[in-house]
C-alpha cells in the first residue's frame, strides 16, 4: 500500500535531444506505450531517460498533452476532445511532423492520430506541388514520368494546377 | 520528411481522390499509394456481393497493374471473393443499409401503431376507473371489513338470523346491513312493515299486540328483493312493557319482510317474500326464540305458478337455498304447521311474564 502510494509520487526524469531534462510524474510518463515498457522491465526510475529522437520544445508539448490526458482520463471524452483540437490549432507543419514524430517515438497513440489527422486535413485539399514543399520531398520523376502518372489519373486533378 | 511509417499513418488518413493526386509527388509516395489502392482495390473485389460488380471491379483492377491482374488471375475466384460464392443471384439492397433504414422505419411505425392503442386503452380504461371512483366517492363511509370483524359479522348474523348484526358501518360490503332510523319516513316505512307482519301475527295467533315503536332494523339487499329484519317494541292492549335491559321482562317482535314491490318488479314470486315474525322473549337467562312463518298466497294462473317453481329451482339451484323455496306448496303448508305447533307456547309464555311482572 505504501509502496503504490510511493510510486504515483514517483517522478522520472526524461532528457531531450538537445540535453535538457524534464522531471515528470510516473502516472503521465504511463500515457507512453514506450516509457510504461521500460518502467516494466527495469524500474530505474531513478536514472535519467534519455530520449534522443526529441527536441525540448517538442517533448514540452508532447509532456503537456500526457499531464491533461493522465488527470482527466476519468473526465468527459468531450473536454478532451476540445482540448486536443485546441492543443494543435496554431501548430505549424514542422511542430506537427515533430509530435508525429515523437508519439510514434514514445508510443502515445492518442496524440499519433489527432497529429496524423490533422496533418492529413491539412494536405489533402493541397495540390501536390505544395505538397512536396510542405513534406520537403524531392521531386524524383522525370517530366514526362510525371505527365504520364498525372494522365493517368486525370479525374483526380481536375480543378487543380 | 517522416519516415515511412509515420507517412503511411498520414496517407491512410487522405480520402482517395488526394491519395491519387499525390502519386504525383515522388516515386517512393506513388508505391505507398499503390499499396493502399491494391489493398483497397483486393478488397472490394473480395467484398463484391454480385458478378456484375465483381467483373467492372476486375477491369479497374487489370488498368491499374497487369502483373498484379495477372497474379490474382491464377486464383479461383470461388476460393476468395464473395460474389462467387452463390450462384443464387444476390441484390446489394438486401444488404444495403438502406432497407435496413426502410425495415427500421416500419417496425417504428409498428410500434408507434402500438403505443396509440395501448394509450388509448388505457384511457378508456382509466376513465370508466374514474366513474367507479366517483361513485365510491358519494359513499364517503364506504368500507370493507377486516377479517376479525367479518367473523364477528358473520357469528352475530347467524345467532341472530338477521336481526342483530353489532355495530358496522352503515355501507360496509357485507349482505345485511343497518337500516337507519334517522329519519321520519323511513322510522314510517319501518313501522309500517311492522304493522303488516304483526297483523298476520294477530291473525294467525288471535293476539292483541300493538306496535308502539320501532328500535331497529337491518337491510338485507344481497339478493332479489329486499328483506328487512325489524325489532320492535310492542305492547299487548294496553299494557306498555318497560324497555329495561336490568329487568329483561319485555318483549320484543322481529320481523323480516320482503319488499313485494320490488320483487314484482324483478318478476319474481311473491311467494318467496317471506313474512317471518319472530318473538324474542328473554325469560331469565334463557332465550327463547320462536319463530313464525308465513308466506303470502299466490292468486294466479297455473302456468304462472309454474315457471314459477321453475324460477325458484333455477334459483335454488344458484344460492343453495334449502327447499323451503324449492318445495311445493303442500310441503310448505305442512312445515308452516309444523312451525305453528310452537305457537301456543307464547302465549303461556307471555302469560308467565306477565304473572311475573305483576
Amino acid at each position: 500500500m505504501a509502496s503504490s502510494i510511493e510510486n504515483n509520487n514517483e517522478k522520472l526524469t526524461l532528457k531531450s535531444s538537445d540535453g535538457e531534462e524534464f522531471l515528470v510524474e510516473k502516472h503521465v510518463a504511463l500515457q507512453s506505450t514506450l516509457l510504461q515498457n521500460m518502467l516494466d522491465s527495469d524500474c530505474s526510475s531513478a536514472d535519467v531517460i534519455p530520449l534522443p529522437k526529441i527536441d525540448a520544445r517538442t517533448l514540452a508539448l508532447v509532456l503537456g498533452y500526457c499531464k491533461k490526458h493522465a488527470d482527466a482520463s476519468s473526465s468527459k471524452q468531450g473536454e478532451l476532445n476540445s482540448f486536443d483540437s485546441e492543443f494543435l490549432k496554431d501548430m505549424d507543419m514542422g511542430a506537427l511532423f515533430n509530435l508525429v514524430l515523437a508519439a510514434n517515438f514514445m508510443e502515445i497513440k492518442g496524440l499519433l492520430d489527432i497529429a496524423a489527422q490533422k496533418i492529413a486535413d491539412t494536405i489533402k485539399d493541397k495540390p501536390h506541388q505544395e505538397v512536396r514543399e510542405i513534406f520537403h520531398v524531392e521531386n524524383d520523376y522525370t517530366p514526362e514520368e510525371e505527365a504520364a502518372v498525372r494522365e493517368e489519373n486525370r479525374w483526380a486533378f481536375e480543378g487543380f494546377p | 520528411m517522416p519516415p515511412s511509417r509515420s507517412l503511411i499513418n498520414i496517407l491512410g488518413r487522405l480520402p482517395g481522390k488526394s491519395l491519387i493526386r499525390f502519386t504525383c509527388v515522388c516515386k517512393s509516395w506513388l508505391s505507398h499509394i499503390c499499396d493502399f489502392t491494391y489493398a483497397h482495390g483486393l478488397w472490394s473485389l473480395a467484398w463484391a456481393t454480385y458478378m456484375g460488380r465483381f467483373r467492372s471491379l476486375m477491369e479497374e483492377f487489370k488498368k491499374e497493374d497487369v502483373a498484379a491482374f495477372k497474379w490474382l488471375a491464377k486464383h479461383e475466384p470461388p476460393h476468395w471473393s464473395r460474389s462467387h460464392f452463390s450462384e443464387a443471384p444476390k441484390c446489394d439492397m438486401l444488404l444495403n443499409n438502406l432497407w435496413e433504414e426502410e425495415a427500421k422505419k416500419l417496425h417504428k411505425e409498428d410500434y408507434d401503431r402500438d403505443e396509440r392503442l395501448l394509450d388509448q386503452i388505457n384511457k378508456e380504461q382509466s376513465a370508466e376507473r374514474g366513474k367507479k371512483e366517483r361513485k365510491l366517492r358519494l359513499r364517503p363511509d364506504f368500507v370493507v371489513l377486516t377479517s376479525t370483524q367479518r367473523w364477528d359479522y358473520e357469528k352475530r348474523l347467524h345467532d341472530s338470523e338477521g336481526f342483530d348484526v353489532g355495530d358496522i358501518p352503515t355501507y360496509a360490503f357485507v349482505p345485511v346491513r343497518p337500516f337507519v332510523l334517522d329519519s321520519h319516513e323511513s322510522l314510517e316505512r319501518i313501522e309500517g312493515y311492522a304493522k303488516l307482519a304483526l297483523d298476520e301475527h294477530k291473525k294467525c295467533n288471535n293476539t292483541k299486540y300493538q306496535i308502539v315503536k320501532a328500535l331497529k332494523a337491518n337491510i338485507d339487499a344481497g339478493c332479489p328483493g329486499r328483506t328487512y329484519y325489524i325489532t320492535f317494541q310492542v305492547k299487548d292492549t294496553v299494557l306498555v312493557l318497560p324497555l329495561s335491559t336490568s329487568r329483561p321482562l319485555w318483549k320484543l317482535f322481529r320481523f323480516s319482510h320482503s319488499q313485494p314491490s320490488f320483487l314484482s318488479r324483478l318478476n319474481c314470486n311473491p311467494i318467496y317474500s317471506k313474512v317471518f315474525i319472530i318473538i324474542f322473549i328473554p325469560s331469565n337467562t334463557v332465550l327463547h326464540i320462536l319463530r313464525f312463518g308465513t308466506s303470502s298466497a299466490v292468486h294466479g294462473s297455473d302456468t304462472l305458478k309454474q315457471s314459477e317453481e321453475h324460477k325458484g329451482k333455477a334459483r335454488a339451484e344458484r344460492f343453495g337455498l334449502a327447499q323451503s323455496v324449492t318445495a311445493d306448496e303442500e310441503a310448505k303448508k305442512k312445515a308452516r304447521l309444523s312451525r305453528f305447533g310452537a305457537v301456543p307456547a307464547v302465549p303461556k309464555a307471555n302469560a308467565q311474564e306477565e304473572d311475573k311482572e305483576s
